[in-house]
């Protein structure tokens, strides 16, 4: 009935019906061919540690889980240096989007858990069992905030934690150092509708994590969600 | 329909598009926008609220407790929560706010907002994830509430834009009526010439209807001009410039036979005595000028009392015709004073005496009898060798004094018109094929068995004021005679017809009650009232045209100087007096003022009807002449 009511508003809901097509159709689980636009922002290292980077994702499809969560983690701990936000862009707090990341080859703890989570998006792994982790983190007497990326091989199961300042990849019962307070995930945000809003409202420039996701949208990542 | 309702409708279907689109882009960015805002605050909520529970130790009453009274709290339309799992472990909804937004507008608008979804968690231990959705009741009111304000606001435009368009409107279509009121001028043959308006179309049309009435115009000024030179080589005497013997005579005779107010009045008689020995005396050359100051002085005498006629007898003998005027020395007076003024201006008056005389005449006189007794009682005054004013002796017995036929006049009358003794008997005005145009009614007035004539009594209508009266009289009769007879009919009016007041709406009031009648109704007024009460005459014709009633002038071809009056007066026909008709085939000079008048009515559309023929040669020499109708003693219907 309210397709049919909207049928009646003629050529403004047309313009919106189109619209929410495009969009719908750029949810496809492709792996973005970014080493051109790497190069033409970054240079020619960016480009080199693009194609790596794609090259893993082709290679690792048929890895294991935990096979593709070890490649992920390594390839952004060895190839990004940690730097605080402030260093990186000059401003507070900011999100980057993996090209970003990998362009500068530099990034802060979101940065690494948002590029981790995007590549083993791209490599296969369910969107459902990863976790982006609001962590405080205690190292040497510091207290810092924090965030790391988790898996859960079930729901109830213990996570795995991606953390780029411990390289192996750890159960969460053995990271005493971390205590979770919020965890979210791409999909939750989106959870219970099939009408994704589209890129043009201005209801996905909200949050950090909505404009990160935008942005990524925009170089040409397509996640399913 | 009328340019005005076109204007108005447009203005009107205008706005109404204008609302269309304003209120379906206002519904959809207002619901576009409101949907954005409720799913922001779902979204919001949900984190918010798993954020809190996510920081806290849970067991499943006080994680129900918490999720209850952020329903109860808050405006939700429910609160979901599931476990791990999927399943779903706490499920509330909450009645819809009322409001009173109308469902039409729900469907046309519709809001989806999207619910807000947040995982709980304790520790690295997933609990759960909430999925809230806001009611949207208030969205819609609010949407409710711009539609009320954009319909006011269009109430609003309506108001302004009808108040402006109104004003907008009366100004353009102003000179359009100026244009309209012109156009239907020249439709009833008022050739008026009207001042260019401002907008350059209307400026135009009025610009080629000004050069037709002025075309019109100059028409009419140079057959004026054409008659007037004609005049003067046939009937005027060449030293004087006033009417020769024969010509004066025929409008004595035409007053004399009148059935109007003309019908009784005075003639006055003089003589230059002794004016042959004055030629000798002072020489032919001054004794013309003499001669030629005298018609001057003369012509500004009828200038002033238009209805007076003044002509050269002979040699010596001026004559004047005052009708209507019933103080015969009066008249005769003002005769002798005229020349005497002039011959002493040159020092002549010692040498000559102005014997005067003057008669009174009445409707039935002859001609014959009339000028008998004035050369009569001439000649006893010149014999006397002195300048008196004498009264003619009429020969039948002595005249009763004025104020005594006016009383009994007035009881007459008045009884007359009380007792509706009037009555009007009928004469066919017929066309070239013998069709019946109109009977022309003239009023007659039954004393007893007898029936008085109008030349009797019409004079006295006009002096004792009774022509409205007799007026009325006459249409109602005319009216009559319409329904009795089925026939077209003519009412002849008098002056008063366009100076009353009260006439004119009494004659609406009377024939907009019968409309069959006044279709069939001519109303006709002599040319001298008609032209000299000119805007009297357009009143009524513009209420006559309303009513259906044709009008026309009777008597024409005097007044050709007011000729050029034609264009704007809105006759339907013209009657050319029957002085100008009475063998007209020997009268060159008449010939060519009737095919003067039937050129002049041909060009303006209206109808030339000859009155006062008696014969068929006049009969068909008029028609040859341009006559459409012809009416008087020799035409039967």
């Amino acid at each position: 009935m309210q397709a049919k009511a909207q049928k009646k508003l003629l050529l403004f809901f047309a313009i919106f019906v189109s619209w929410a097509w495009m969009a719908t159709a750029l949810f496809a689980l492709t792996v973005p061919d970014l080493s051109a636009l790497a190069r033409s922002r970054y240079g020619d290292l960016a480009e080199q540690t693009v194609s790596d980077w794609s090259t893993l994702i082709a290679k690792s499809q048929n890895l294991s889980v935990a096979d593709k969560l070890r490649a992920a983690n390594t390839f952004f701990n060895e190839q990004v240096a940690w730097v605080s936000d402030y260093e990186a862009w000059q401003t507070e707090d900011y999100w980057a989007t993996p090209l970003e990341t990998m362009g500068r080859g530099i990034g802060d703890c979101e940065d690494f858990s948002i590029a981790k989570y995007t590549t083993l998006l791209l490599m296969g792994v369910k969107p459902e069992s990863l976790r982006m982790v609001y962590v405080k983190a205690k190292r040497g007497g510091l207290t810092q905030a924090h965030m790391v990326l988790a898996w859960y091989e079930t729901p109830q199961s213990t996570p795995l934690i991606l953390d780029n300042m411990e390289f192996s990849i750890l159960p969460a019962s053995e990271r005493g150092d971390l205590f979770p307070i919020f965890s979210f995930n791409g999909e939750a945000i989106w959870v219970g509708n099939r009408d994704k809003p589209s890129s043009a409202s201005p209801l996905s420039r909200l949050s950090r994590w909505r404009q990160v996701l935008e942005r990524m949208r925009g170089e040409g990542f397509a996640l399913g969600f | 329909m009328s340019l005005y309702k076109q204007l108005w409708i447009a203005i009107a279907l205008l706005l109404l598009v204008v609302f269309g689109i304003t209120f379906t882009i206002n519904g959809v960015s207002s619901s576009r926008y409101l949907e954005q805002q409720l799913s922001l605050k779902n979204t919001d909520d949900a984190t918010a609220l798993a954020l809190s529970l996510s920081q806290q130790e849970l067991d499943p009453v006080v994680l129900e407790l918490q999720l209850a009274a952020k329903l109860d709290q808050g405006s939700y339309e429910y609160i979901e929560f599931r476990d791990p799992n999927g399943k779903v472990t706490f499920s509330r909804s909450s009645a819809p706010n009322n409001t009173d937004t109308p469902n039409w507008i729900r469907e046309l608008f519709p809001i989806h907002s999207l619910p807000g979804v947040a995982e709980v968690t304790n520790g690295w231990n997933q609990v759960g994830t909430i999925t809230l959705k806001s009611h949207d009741g208030f969205a819609y009111s609010e949407l409710w509430a711009g539609f009320k304000r954009t319909l006011i606001a269009l109430l609003l435009a309506i108001v302004i834009a009808g108040v402006g368009g109104t004003l907008l409107l009366r100004l353009i279509l102003n000179p359009l009526k100026q244009v309209v009121s012109q156009a239907q001028a020249i439709g009833q043959r008022r050739f008026v010439t009207l001042p260019e308006p401002f907008t350059t179309e209307f400026a135009e049309v009025t610009r080629s209807m000004n050069e037709l009435a002025r075309r019109v115009k100059d028409m009419l000024s140079r057959e004026s001009q054409r008659l007037a030179r004609q005049r003067e080589a046939s009937e005027l005497d060449p030293n004087t410039g006033i009417l020769q013997r024969e010509p004066f005579m025929a409008r004595l005779r035409a007053k004399l036979e009148s059935e109007g107010a003309d019908a009784n009045g005075s003639v006055a008689l003089i003589r230059l005595a002794n004016l042959a020995r004055m030629n000798q005396t002072y020489g032919r050359q001054p004794m013309d000028t003499v001669l030629k100051e005298l018609g001057q002085a003369l012509r500004r005498l009828t200038v002033t009392e238009n209805e007076w006629i003044v002509g050269r007898l002979n040699g010596s003998d001026f004559c004047l015709i005052a009708p209507g005027e019933n103080h015969p020395k009066r008249v005769g007076e003002a005769l002798q004073r005229i020349l005497h003024e002039v011959l002493r201006e040159h020092a002549m008056a010692e040498k000559t005496t102005l014997p005067t005389t003057c008669v009174e005449y009445a409707s039935g006189d002859s001609v014959g009898k009339v000028m008998t007794s004035l050369d009569g009682a001439l000649l006893a005054a010149d014999e006397q060798g002195d300048s008196p004013v004498t009264i003619a002796s009429r020969g039948s017995g002595n005249p009763v004094p004025a104020r005594e036929q006016a009383d009994m006049w007035r009881k007459e009358l008045t009884s007359a018109l009380h007792d509706k003794r009037l009555l009007i008997e009928t004469y066919p005005v017929m066309d070239n094929h013998d069709q019946l145009i109109h009977d022309e009614g003239m009023v007659r007035i039954r004393v007893g068995d007898a029936i008085r004539s109008a030349g009797e009594f019409m004079p006295w209508v006009h002096r004792l004021d009774l022509g409205a009266d007799v007026d009325r009289a006459v249409i109602e009769l005319a009216a009559e005679h319409i329904a009795r007879s089925g026939k077209p009919t003519a009412a002849n009016l008098t002056a008063s017809a366009l100076t009353d007041p009260t006439f004119a709406n009494w004659f609406d009031e009377f024939m907009a009650k019968q409309p069959d009648v006044a279709k069939q109704l001519s109303i006709e007024i002599g040319e001298a009232p008609a032209y000299t009460h000119a805007d009297g005459f357009r009143r009524l014709s513009h209420r006559a045209r309303a009513l259906d009633v044709k009008i026309g002038i009777e008597h024409v071809g005097y007044r050709i100087s007011d000729i050029g009056k034609l264009s704007d007066l809105g006759v339907d026909y013209i009657k050319i007096d029957g002085l100008f008709v009475r063998g007209i085939e020997g009268n060159a000079g008449n010939a060519a003022l009737f095919r003067t008048y039937a050129n002049i009515a041909q060009s303006l559309g209206l109808s030339c009807i000859a009155e006062g023929v008696s014969n068929d040669s006049d009969r068909t020499v008029v028609f040859e002449l341009g006559a459409t109708g012809v009416c008087g003693p020799g035409i039967k219907a």
